[in-house]
C-alpha cells in the first residue's frame, strides 16, 4: 500500500511532516451538511448612501446585529464616506462625510471648490418580513445639522426566491421627503424650510421631518452567488447638484448597477446613473462576533489530579508552609509555570490549605482567561494540602478582584460537559483588597525599568480644506517603578512627516483650550508627556490615583482620582479633579499663562447586552460646566462603538460651528485582525468639528477601563475562555 | 517534554481574512520603522503591530523550508517508544503525530486522554471520542459522548450528544444533536503493514434543522481498543481523522 520512500531523518530528533497524499484509506463517503454553528450571516447589500438598499435608493433590509459596514461611492465628482452600524436587531445609526466638487465656473459653492459635508442618519426598521408581508423601514437621512443630503422615507422590500429564476430577487417600493421627494412628488405635506449654508448646525432638524414633497421611489435586486444586479427608480432630482453645482446632467431617473462580492467582508459595485454618468462603490462589512482572523493560542497544560502523583496520605501535609525557604521554593516554581503562559507572578501569600497568587497579565485579552491559565499553573506546582486557590488580577499594584476557586473542582471539571459553566458555578468572586502582608513579591519586579521605540501617528480630522490629516513619527518611551503602586513615565516624540500644522485656523469666542492643536503641532521634537503616578487602595472597593507633572501634549498639572466600584456591582462611580495649566506650543518644559480647575463626578453603568452608560457632570476646560452623555455598546473581544456630546453653559453661538461638542468612539482591537492575544486595540474618537467648548485634558492611566475589565461582568461574560 | 521522532507539522492554520489583510497590510507596514520594548508594561500597540509584522516577514522568508514530508514503515515506527497518534484535519489536510500528555479519569464514565503536538495542539478523546480541542483556530471546548467506561472504546449508544464550541465573541455556542449507532461490521483494518480485526462503528448525528455529522470508529474486536475514527470537531475545524499508529 505505501510505495514511497523513506526518507532518512536527520538529526535524530528532527522530523516528519507530510502535506502530501493522505496516509490514510479515504472511505467513500455520503457527504452531509454539518452544522454551521456560528456562522457568517446573511448580509444586504448597500447604497452610495452606504445604507442597505439599491443604487442611491433606501430598502428595507437591516444588516445583522452589530455588523459594522464602511464604504465609499463615488459618481459624477460627488464622493460618500459612510460608516454604518447596526446598533440594535432593529436601529441602525451611520456617519457620512461627502465631498462635493464645484463644476460652476460663475460660482463657488459656499466659497469652496469641494465642499465637505458631514451627515447623520438613522434607521428603524417597524417590522421585519414575513413570508407574504415585506419588511418596512422608516429612515431619517441627514437629519441634524445642515441637511444638505436630509431626506426621509418609508420604505418596504420583500424578497423571492422564484423557482424560474435561480438566485434570489427583492423588490422595493417606498415614499420619499426632502431630497428623495424632489422628483415625480405626487403630493405634498405642508412646508419644507430650505437649507442654509453656513449655519452653525448641530441641531436636530425635526422642523423639516416629513414636510414637503412627497414623490415614490422603487428598484429590484436580484442576486446569485457572488454576483448582484439592481435597477431602481430614483425620485431624487439632485437640484442642488445640477444647478449650483453644475457637476453633471441629470437626464432619467432610471440607475442600474453590477456588484460583485470579492471576499466575504468587500463587495465591489458599478452602476450607470441618472442617464450620464458611471459610479462606483466599495462595501466592507465587518461584524465584531466574527473575527477577521480566529484567534490561536497554544494548548494549555491540563490539571493532574493530585490522588495520581501524590497517593500517600504523609505527602498531603500541610507543614511546608512553616519553612521560609519552602515557601520560596514554591514561588520560584509557579512563577516559572506562569512565565511560560505568558503571565507574570505579582506576589504570592501562602499557608497550609489556602494560596492567594496575584499575577499581571499583559497579554491576553480576557482576564478569564488569565485566570484559567493561573489555576492550572497553580494546580501543577503547589504542594497537595493547598485546596483554596485565591487568584488577583493586578493592574499596576492595584488589585483588581479575587477569584476563588477549590483545587478538587479544578480536577473533577476540566473535561466535564460545559466544563466552563461548570466550573464558574463552583467559583467565587470577591474585592481584591490590598495584599497581605506576609504576600513574598515575585522576584526582580521592583524597581523595573522599560524603555519603547515606537512609531506614532496622531490624525486630525474633517479640515475644510483636507479632511484627513496626519502627523507621524517615533514616540521613544521610558517608565521606572519604584515599588508597587508607583510609576513615572515620560514619551518623546520625534515627527518624520506631517500636515496638521496647515489646518485652516478658526476664531474662537472661548478660551482657545483645545482649536490651537495646528500651534502644538508646528513642532518636531516635543515632549508628549511626563508624569509621576501613585495608584492604591484606600478602602473596600475604593481605588485612587494621583497623577502630577506633563500630563499631555497640551496640558501639565496635577489629577486625582477616586473610583467606587464593588466587584459585582453594575454601577461606578468616580471623581477626578484637576488643575492644569496649558503647556506652550513647543511642548518642552515652559507653559502658557491659561490655567483652569477642572473635574468632573461620574456615573458609569453597565447595562444588559453589553452596552456601557456614562454621565460626566463638573467643569470643563475652558471653565464651562455642563455634562457629557456617552452610550458604547462593548464586546468581550474588545470591539467598542459608542458615541458621546456634551452639553454645556456655552450657548451654541459661543461654541460656534456644531452648536455642542459630541463625536463618535470606536476601538478594534488587535487580537480580532490578527487572530492572536492581544491587549491592544486601535482607539478612535472623532468629532465632526473640534472647537473648545465640552473639552476635557487627557490624563494617563484613568481608571475605570482597567479596573471594570477584571470585574464580574467581565470575567462571567467571557467565562468560556477558562478552559481555553 | 517530547523526544519523538515526528515534529510538528500543523503551523499556522490560517483562516483567511486577517492573513489576507495582514499580508497586504505588512506590505505597507514594513515600511514603517520597527518598534521594540522592554519592561514590565504591556508592549504598545505599535510595538505590537511591529512584532507581528517581523513574524510575518520571517514566517514568508522560512515557508520554503519547511521538512520534507517521510513515508511512514512498520520499521521506523517499531523504533519509537512513546505512544503516538496521527490526526489530520481533513478541510486543511495537516497532519501531525502526537504523544500522550495525560490519561486519567474523572466521575463520568470513560478513560480521558489528552494527546498533544510539539507546538502545543492538543485533543481530548474520552474513550477514544473527541471531547476538546486547544491550540487551533476555532476550539471545541467541551461535548457529551456516549462512554460507558466498560473497557471497550468509541460510542456505546446512541442518544443525546452535545457539542460546545467557542464563538467569535469570547463566547460558547450549543450544538445539541440526537445520534442513532450503526455497527457496519467487522473489517480488517490496515495501519502501516499490521491488519487488526476491527467493528466498523458509525455514529449518525442530525441537529435538527441545522445539519448532520457522521462519525466512524474502527474499535478492535478483541480487545476493543479504538484503532481509528474519523470525527467531527466542530464548525470551524470540521473533520479529524486519527489513527493509533504506535501503542
Amino acid at each position: 500500500m505505501l510505495k514511497s520512500v523513506l526518507q532518512p531523518l536527520c538529526c535524530g530528533a528532527v522530523a516528519a511532516a507530510l502535506l502530501g497524499a493522505p496516509l490514510q484509506a479515504q472511505e467513500a463517503r455520503e457527504t452531509v451538511e454539518a452544522p454551521n454553528g456560528f456562522a457568517w450571516p446573511r448580509t444586504p447589500s448597500l447604497n452610495f448612501y452606504g445604507s442597505p438598499g439599491l443604487v442611491d435608493m433606501p430598502s428595507a433590509e437591516m444588516m445583522p446585529d452589530a455588523q459594522f459596514a464602511p464604504s465609499v461611492g463615488w459618481f459624477a465628482g460627488q464622493t460618500r464616506m459612510n460608516l454604518q452600524f447596526q446598533a440594535m436587531p432593529w436601529m441602525s445609526v451611520s456617519f457620512r462625510y461627502n465631498a462635493l466638487v464645484n463644476q460652476n465656473p460663475d460660482r463657488l459653492f459656499f466659497g469652496f471648490e469641494t465642499y465637505y459635508d458631514r451627515n447623520f442618519d438613522v434607521r428603524f426598521r417597524l417590522w421585519d418580513e414575513g413570508r407574504y408581508r415585506p419588511a418596512v423601514v422608516v429612515g431619517l437621512q441627514d437629519f441634524a445639522g445642515t441637511g444638505l443630503f436630509g431626506s426621509e422615507y418609508v420604505v418596504a422590500t420583500k424578497s423571492f426566491d422564484p423557482k424560474a429564476l435561480p438566485g434570489r430577487l427583492k423588490v422595493t417600493a417606498g415614499l420619499g421627503w426632502g431630497r428623495f421627494g424632489s422628483y415625480g412628488a405626487v403630493a405634498t405635506l405642508g412646508d419644507r424650510p430650505s437649507f442654509v449654508g453656513g449655519d452653525t448646525g448641530g441641531e436636530l432638524s425635526y422642523d423639516q421631518w416629513f414636510r414637503g414633497d412627497v414623490a415614490p421611489f422603487a428598484g429590484i435586486e436580484w442576486t446569485y452567488g457572488k454576483w448582484g444586479v439592481k435597477a431602481e427608480y430614483s425620485s431624487d432630482a439632485y437640484t442642488t447638484e445640477t444647478r449650483q453645482l453644475q457637476s453633471f446632467e441629470r437626464r432619467s431617473p432610471l440607475n442600474f448597477g453590477v456588484e460583485y462580492q470579492y471576499t466575504r467582508q468587500l463587495r465591489l459595485g458599478a452602476y450607470y446613473l441618472y442617464g450620464s454618468e458611471l459610479g462606483v462603490t466599495a462595501q466592507l462589512q465587518l461584524n465584531p462576533r466574527h473575527p477577521a482572523t480566529r484567534t490561536k493560542l497554544a494548548a494549555p497544560t491540563p490539571v493532574v489530579p493530585r490522588h495520581t502523583w501524590a497517593p500517600q496520605e504523609e505527602q498531603w501535609s500541610a507543614a511546608w508552609a512553616d519553612s521560609g525557604d519552602r515557601r520560596l521554593q514554591v514561588r520560584d516554581l509557579l512563577a516559572e509555570a506562569l512565565r511560560s503562559e505568558n503571565l507574570v507572578l505579582e506576589s504570592v501569600t501562602l499557608q497550609g490549605t489556602v494560596a492567594e497568587v496575584r499575577i499581571r497579565n499583559p497579554h491576553y485579552r480576557s482576564h478569564t482567561l488569565a485566570v484559567g491559565r493561573t489555576a492550572r499553573a497553580m494546580s501543577r506546582t503547589l504542594p497537595p494540602s493547598v485546596e483554596t486557590f485565591r487568584i488577583v488580577p493586578v493592574f499596576r499594584g492595584q488589585g483588581l478582584s479575587a477569584v476563588e476557586l477549590r483545587r478538587s473542582d479544578l480536577e473533577a471539571l476540566e473535561f466535564a460537559p460545559e466544563a466552563a459553566e461548570a466550573i464558574w458555578a463552583v467559583a467565587a468572586m470577591t474585592g481584591a483588597g490590598p495584599a497581605a502582608d506576609a504576600a513574598i513579591l515575585g522576584d526582580g519586579l521592583y524597581p523595573d525599568f522599560g524603555t519603547s521605540i515606537s512609531p506614532y501617528a496622531s490624525p486630525s480630522y474633517f479640515d475644510p480644506t483636507l479632511p484627513f490629516r496626519l502627523d507621524v513619527g517615533l514616540s521613544f518611551g521610558a517608565s521606572y517603578t519604584p515599588a508597587p503602586g508607583w510609576r513615572i513615565a515620560g514619551a518623546i516624540n520625534q515627527r518624520i512627516w506631517g500636515n496638521v500644522a496647515q489646518g485652516r485656523r478658526y476664531p474662537s469666542r472661548l478660551p482657545a483650550v483645545r482649536t490651537d492643536f495646528h500651534e502644538y503641532a508646528r513642532y518636531d521634537t516635543t515632549l508628549n508627556n511626563l508624569y509621576a503616578e501613585r495608584r492604591w487602595q484606600p478602602g473596600k472597593d475604593l481605588y485612587a490615583r494621583v497623577t502630577a507633572g506633563y500630563l499631555e501634549a497640551m496640558y501639565g498639572g496635577i489629577s486625582g482620582e477616586v473610583l467606587w466600584k464593588p466587584v459585582s456591582s453594575r454601577l461606578g462611580l468616580g471623581l477626578e479633579l484637576n488643575y492644569v495649566r496649558q503647556r506652550d506650543f513647543d511642548q518642552r518644559l515652559s507653559f502658557r499663562d491659561y490655567d483652569v480647575l477642572t473635574g468632573h463626578a461620574t456615573a458609569y453603568l453597565e447595562l444588559p447586552k453589553n452596552y456601557l452608560f456614562q454621565v460626566d457632570a463638573g467643569r470643563y476646560l475652558a471653565g464651562d460646566y455642563g455634562s457629557t452623555f456617552t452610550l458604547l455598546r462593548q464586546f468581550n473581544n474588545g470591539w467598542e462603538f459608542g458615541a458621546f456630546f456634551t452639553i454645556t453653559d456655552v450657548s451654541a453661538e459661543d461654541f460656534g460651528e456644531g452648536s455642542f461638542d459630541k463625536g463618535i468612539l470606536l476601538t478594534i482591537p488587535l487580537g480580532w485582525l490578527l487572530g492572536k492575544e492581544s491587549r491592544n486595540g486601535y482607539g478612535l474618537v472623532v468629532r465632526p468639528v473640534q472647537r473648545d467648548g465640552g473639552q476635557r485634558v487627557a490624563v494617563p492611566g484613568g481608571l475605570y477601563g482597567t479596573i471594570r475589565n477584571a470585574h464580574q461582568k467581565s470575567l462571567s461574560d467571557q467565562r468560556a475562555r477558562f478552559w481555553e | 517534554m517530547m523526544s519523538g521522532v515526528f515534529s510538528p507539522l500543523i503551523r499556522v492554520w490560517a483562516d483567511g481574512a486577517g492573513q489576507w489583510l495582514l499580508s497586504r497590510l505588512g506590505l505597507v507596514a514594513i515600511a514603517i520603522v520597527s518598534g521594540c520594548s522592554t519592561g514590565p508594561e504591556t508592549a504598545s500597540l505599535e510595538v505590537e503591530i511591529s512584532s507581528v509584522v517581523r513574524d510575518e516577514v520571517k514566517r514568508r522568508f522560512t515557508r520554503a523550508q519547511a521538512p520534507k514530508p517521510p513515508t511512514l514503515t512498520r520499521a521506523l515506527l517499531d523504533t519509537i517508544e512513546e505512544p503516538h497518534i496521527e490526526v489530520v484535519i481533513e478541510e486543511v489536510d495537516l497532519r501531525d503525530y502526537l504523544t500522550l500528555q495525560v490519561r486519567r479519569t474523572d466521575e463520568l464514565p470513560g478513560q480521558i486522554e489528552v494527546w498533544r503536538t510539539v507546538d502545543n495542539i492538543s485533543f481530548a478523546f474520552r474513550d477514544g471520542m473527541l471531547i476538546a480541542t486547544r491550540g487551533l483556530r476555532g476550539t471545541l471546548l467541551s461535548a457529551v459522548v456516549p462512554a460507558d467506561g466498560q473497557g471497550a472504546m468509541g460510542p456505546s449508544r446512541g442518544g443525546a450528544r452535545m457539542y460546545e464550541v467557542r464563538d467569535g465573541d469570547s463566547d460558547s455556542s450549543i450544538i445539541r444533536m440526537a445520534c442513532e449507532i450503526e455497527d457496519l461490521g467487522a473489517e480488517q483494518l490496515e495501519i502501516v503493514g499490521l491488519t487488526y480485526p476491527t467493528r466498523h462503528l458509525q455514529e449518525r448525528c442530525d441537529a435538527i434543522g441545522d445539519g448532520m455529522v457522521i462519525n466512524d470508529y474502527w474499535v478492535d474486536s478483541r480487545s476493543g481498543r479504538l484503532w481509528q475514527s474519523r470525527q467531527w470537531a466542530g464548525p470551524a475545524i470540521g473533520y479529524i481523522r486519527t489513527r493509533q499508529v504506535v501503542i
